[in-house]
């Protein structure tokens, strides 16, 4: 679709599906700035917006740019509102792709400009829903370090992302064998900072959020602190402190539960500057720091008898290590490190004699890992400073390489729109121990019309929902949580007298077939209404006759409000409709009577209209009756005329 | 064509149809008296109802409002109603002994008293505005109407020809030799109200009024104000347009709708033959209830009939009478109007249900109903 030029928030292209894809000309980026242009890694340049409302229960979308000359310059800006904050991972991307967190409900901008001087080539603009698959025992749960961004889970066996989260950036997470994820979470502020204190979450099966602990982590014990799980149930973080960096490191635990622990150690001054932390079987802590030569060490510390061990691992001068060291089954001790533009994994046993060494790739970049559940292999990742990110999955057992891919795929069949996930360089590959269930989130709400909290309604939910019976009043909600994802859900309100009840879905779907999708939240609004009930007025008239002469009625006619029409309301009339006047007529004084003729008021408007029947028949005795019922303010009624001819006999 | 005499016209249905079968129902005569009007009368709406809130227990048995505050008793429970559509319970309240009769208030809410007391199932109910707390207080005579004349508290003892009155402003102490009983007729007494300051009580049988005479009697009878009309209904005792209306019943008979004249003065009968041949249908007149209200330039007196498919209305202003009912569409019959208490409170006329626990508004405007079952 052609995109205009020269938008502004005010302006922006509203994005009202996914997917969405556009081209943007090189002839428009290279326009002069415009108002409303955000460009501060370049000289400003024109500005192309664009605005999406993710529905509600949706969860990320992704926002691809590819162009055919591979040399395009363009940046990009995200944000909540319309004046979006820029992401730094956003401005420059060349040929990528990002992912953001959406709001449901909220307007997220997206803003595009050319990021150098002269724009070469037109510009493909994707934005695509993000994949909600399931995820098996064994997928690859990629971290990442930068607010705003989400969480990915891998296909363990092609890289394609199975799923996309929106837990918060974290610089350091682990897994224990039940499930439970921790995470310590990136100081969130504009920037990077590590003298922030940050949150510890943990996450069950399903990654739904347990317990969050704000309070075990204090300024200056940051998120880049070290943090592993035990192989049991408890995480343990070694709170190294980055100011003054001289002063030793503290030891905290907390349970998968999220309680802190009773004990706390503080390790030798070295574990100050430790990156890499790593509890063993025997009452032992490993970490890893460099030296006053810049010698990679791991130590080891006596967590019962609280002294120094012997140093296990001396990596050499010249090495950087990534955070997570490890500690196997066997208790061999397994390191990242870096060296030569390659990332590597060494694995050393206890003694610290090196046993392998792992090649993760040539790209620059520190090495990450993650072992697998069995612990006979290990994920690594190679992080380059520039290109793309490359994960190789390796047997322990004799080095060989079970699988590779570089970066992943954003949806099968689309291998030319990778996508990468922010700074996740320096965060771990966790692999999920358990499988993910796909789970909704399912709401009843429950609105009367008119307000009416003393009344209570009964339900009944599919027998697959837990309770399958519950009572709400106005105001209230039913949740069901972790619904699995699927179709065929029901909520059925059970037969109140007196009420309409009506319902509304918010995924569009019909309340006696529900879908939810994973992460979905839906909402069904139960409404009742009191309906309109019609007001009957009838005015019957005295006797008419002469005598018992035989009458001949031409003409009835009423005088009354005309023109004034329906009032809205009684459901299956139409406001301003033309009223109806119902008229019978008994010849025989009120004893018998004909059939309903229909008169009419006239519709809004209609003040000259008239009221009447014609030829109504001969008798000696009539009775005029007429009944109303529609609502409307016409029912003034001022006379009745009649027209009678007088028979012979 | 010439006009259609007596179209517009009460409801005045007789025994014998062919006498005259006019009828009308959910209209009533409106009179243009000023001016010179295109005709003298004409038909005029009936109000419709709109839920205004639900107490949680009905019947609404019961409304009153003074001076901003107002107050339903639903079921056996005593309400506060916010003027925001929010009925709230009493902080502290004890079970209220309920029955199926509508229920009579008087207050006193000052910087003393500051009560409220109605009657229910026998027993007497009081609540203090200030601690926000309702009791029972105990009385050794079984009470079944209450009201309030200067500064004391007046209980209707059941089946007697007794009243009684609390202590000065003080609706919790009752002494005992606080009441009197009537020497002027034998009947017992039905109903109780005060009235431009005077006690009007009704008899079975007749009527009699008493003032405050002060001193250690405290009240006394008019001289000459005994009235041979009794009292069929107890809750069919009204005041509009400053007379008391009542359904009546005297050792005659009973059924006619009166008018009191003043005291002493005979009341004047105010429903017409239609009206008479209707109630005659009624098996039991004790439980009809009546309610009053004005809206614009009507003043009306409203009468639920139980066994009746309708309401009767008097219009106090044009001396007609109409039926308020609603039609039931599929049992093709009318069935009576929904309220039998009203109050006028933050500007609206509120109604009571005689058959749910829903506190609707009452308005001309309404062109609809909408009920809540």
């Amino acid at each position: 679709m052609p995109v205009p030029p020269n938008t502004t928030p005010a302006t922006a292209i509203a994005i009202t599906s996914l997917p969405f894809s556009a081209t943007i000309t090189a002839a428009d980026f290279n326009l002069a700035p415009a108002s409303g242009s955000v460009s501060t890694c370049f000289t400003p340049r024109h500005t192309v917006w664009y605005v999406y409302t993710a529905p509600v229960g949706s969860t990320a979308i992704g926002m691809t740019v590819s162009d055919t000359s591979g040399n395009a310059g363009f940046s990009g800006w995200i944000g909540p509102t319309s004046a979006p904050v820029q992401i730094p991972q956003a401005c420059g991307f060349v040929g990528g792709a990002m992912m953001i967190n959406t709001t449901p409900g909220t307007p997220l901008y997206l803003a595009l400009d050319g990021a150098t001087a002269t724009v070469t080539a037109d510009v493909t603009f994707d934005v695509i829903a993000a994949p909600n698959a399931p995820t098996p025992a064994g997928s690859l749960l990629v971290t990442h370090d930068v607010p705003g961004f989400p969480t990915a889970i891998l296909d363990a066996t092609n890289g394609d992302v199975l799923r996309i989260l929106g837990l918060p950036a974290c610089e350091i997470g682990d897994v224990v064998p039940s499930g439970v994820l921790c995470l310590l979470g990136e100081p969130e502020s504009p920037t990077w900072n590590a003298n922030l204190a940050s949150a510890i979450t943990l996450y069950d099966t399903n990654l739904n959020l347990i317990a969050t602990n704000t309070s075990l982590l204090i300024a200056n014990q940051s998120s880049v602190s070290p943090m592993r799980s035990d192989g049991n149930a408890t995480f343990y973080i070694l709170c190294r402190l980055n100011s003054p960096s001289v002063t030793p490191g503290v030891l905290k635990t907390i349970s998968s539960a999220g309680a802190p622990g009773a004990t706390t150690w503080t390790l030798p001054v070295d574990s100050a500057l430790a990156v890499g932390m790593a509890p063993s079987r025997d009452g032992t802590i490993c970490y890893y720091s460099q030296n006053t030569g810049g010698h990679g060490i791991v130590h080891a510390y006596d967590l019962i008898g609280l002294a120094p061990l012997a140093d296990l691992v001396d990596l050499g001068a010249s090495t950087t290590v990534g955070r997570d060291i490890l500690i196997l089954a066997t208790d061999d001790i397994l390191v990242p490190y870096n060296s030569g533009g390659s990332a590597f994994v060494k694995r050393f046993n206890p003694a610290g004699a090196l046993q392998a060494t792992y090649n993760f790739g040539t790209n620059s970049g520190t090495a990450r890992y993650a072992v697998d559940p069995d612990g006979i292999s290990l994920w690594g990742m190679s992080f380059p400073s520039s290109g793309v990110s490359r994960y190789r999955h390796v047997l322990i057992a004799d080095g060989s390489t079970l699988v590779t891919f570089d970066e992943f795929n954003w949806e099968p069949g689309r291998t030319n729109h990778g996508l990468t996930f922010g700074a996740s360089a320096s965060c771990p590959l966790i692999v999920l121990p358990e499988a993910t269930a796909l789970a909704g989130t399912l709401i009843v709400t429950k609105v009367t019309d008119p307000v009416m909290p003393s009344r209570t309604f009964a339900f009944d939910a599919s027998e697959t929902l837990t309770p399958v019976y519950f009572e709400l009043q106005h105001g209230d909600e039913q949740t069901f949580e972790d619904v699995p994802a699927g179709d065929g859900y029901s909520i059925t309100e059970r037969a109140a007298e007196g009420w309409e009840t009506t319902y509304n879905v918010s995924n569009g779907g019909t309340h006696d077939n529900i879908t939810i999708g994973a992460g979905e939240i839906v909402t069904v609004t139960v409404t009742n209404t009191v309906p309109y009930e019609a007001i009957v007025r009838l005015r019957r008239s005295p006797h008419v006759n002469a005598e018992k002469i035989r009458l001949i009625c031409r003409r009835f006619e009423i005088d009354l409000q005309q023109g004034l029409g329906t009032i809205a309301g009684v459901t299956g009339i139409p406001a301003l409709a033309d009223p109806t006047i119902m008229l019978r007529v008994s010849r025989d004084g009120g004893n018998t009577w004909g059939d309903e003729i229909q008169m009419h008021a006239g519709a809004i408007g209609e003040y000259a209209a008239r009221t009447f029947a014609t030829n109504l028949g001969q008798g000696r005795d009539f009775v005029f009756e007429v009944s109303v019922s529609d609502p409307s303010a016409a029912w003034a009624l001022v006379n009745a005329y009649a027209n009678f001819q007088k028979g012979t006999s | 064509m010439g006009i259609l005499p007596g179209f517009v016209g009460p409801a005045s249905t007789l025994r014998s149809p062919n006498v005259n079968d006019e009828e009308l129902i959910n209209w009533m005569v409106s009179a243009a008296p000023s001016g010179t009007p295109k005709a003298p009368v004409w038909l005029c709406p009936t109000p419709g109802y709109h839920p205004f809130l639900a107490l949680g227990q009905g019947p609404v048995r019961g409304v009153f409002e003074q001076d901003g505050v107002a107050f339903a008793v639903g079921g056996g429970n005593l309400y506060k109603v916010l003027s925001r559509q929010i009925a709230r319970g009493i902080a502290i309240s004890p079970a209220i002994r309920t029955d199926t009769r509508p229920t009579t208030f008087a207050t006193f809410n000052k910087a003393t008293g500051h009560q409220l007391i109605f009657p229910s199932g026998n027993l007497l109910y009081l609540y203090d505005y200030v601690s926000d707390t309702l009791v029972n207080v105990p009385l050794d005579w079984p009470v079944t109407m209450v009201d309030f004349i200067d500064g004391r508290f007046l209980g209707l003892e059941a089946l007697t020809n007794k009243f009684h009155w609390s202590d000065l402003e003080n609706g919790l102490s009752w002494p005992s030799l606080n009441f009197a009983q009537l020497v002027q007729s034998s009947d017992n007494i039905v109903a109780l109200k005060a009235i431009h300051g005077q006690i009007w009580l009704w008899g079975t049988k007749t009527t009699v009024v008493w003032d405050d005479v002060g001193g250690l009697q405290v009240f006394a009878p008019i001289p000459g104000s005994l009235m041979q009309q009794g009292c069929a209904a107890a809750f069919s005792v009204q005041v509009i347009d400053n007379a008391p209306f009542w359904l009546g019943s005297n050792e005659f008979g009973a059924g006619k709708v009166y008018r009191g004249q003043g005291v002493g003065a005979v009341p004047i009968v105010v429903s017409t033959s239609a009206v008479d041949y209707d109630i005659s249908k009624a098996h039991d007149l004790s439980g009809c209830v009546a309610f009053t209200y004005e809206q614009e330039e009507h003043a009306f007196y409203v009468l639920y009939i139980p066994g009746r498919p309708w309401h009767w209305a008097y219009d106090v202003t044009t001396r007609e009478w109409h039926k308020r009912a609603r039609w039931d569409p599929v049992a093709m019959q009318w069935t009576p109007d929904l309220p039998w208490v009203h109050m006028y409170a933050f500007g609206k006329h509120l109604v009571g249900a005689r058959n749910s626990d829903v506190l609707y508004e009452m308005s001309v405007n309404f062109g609809s109903n909408r009920v809540v079952v």
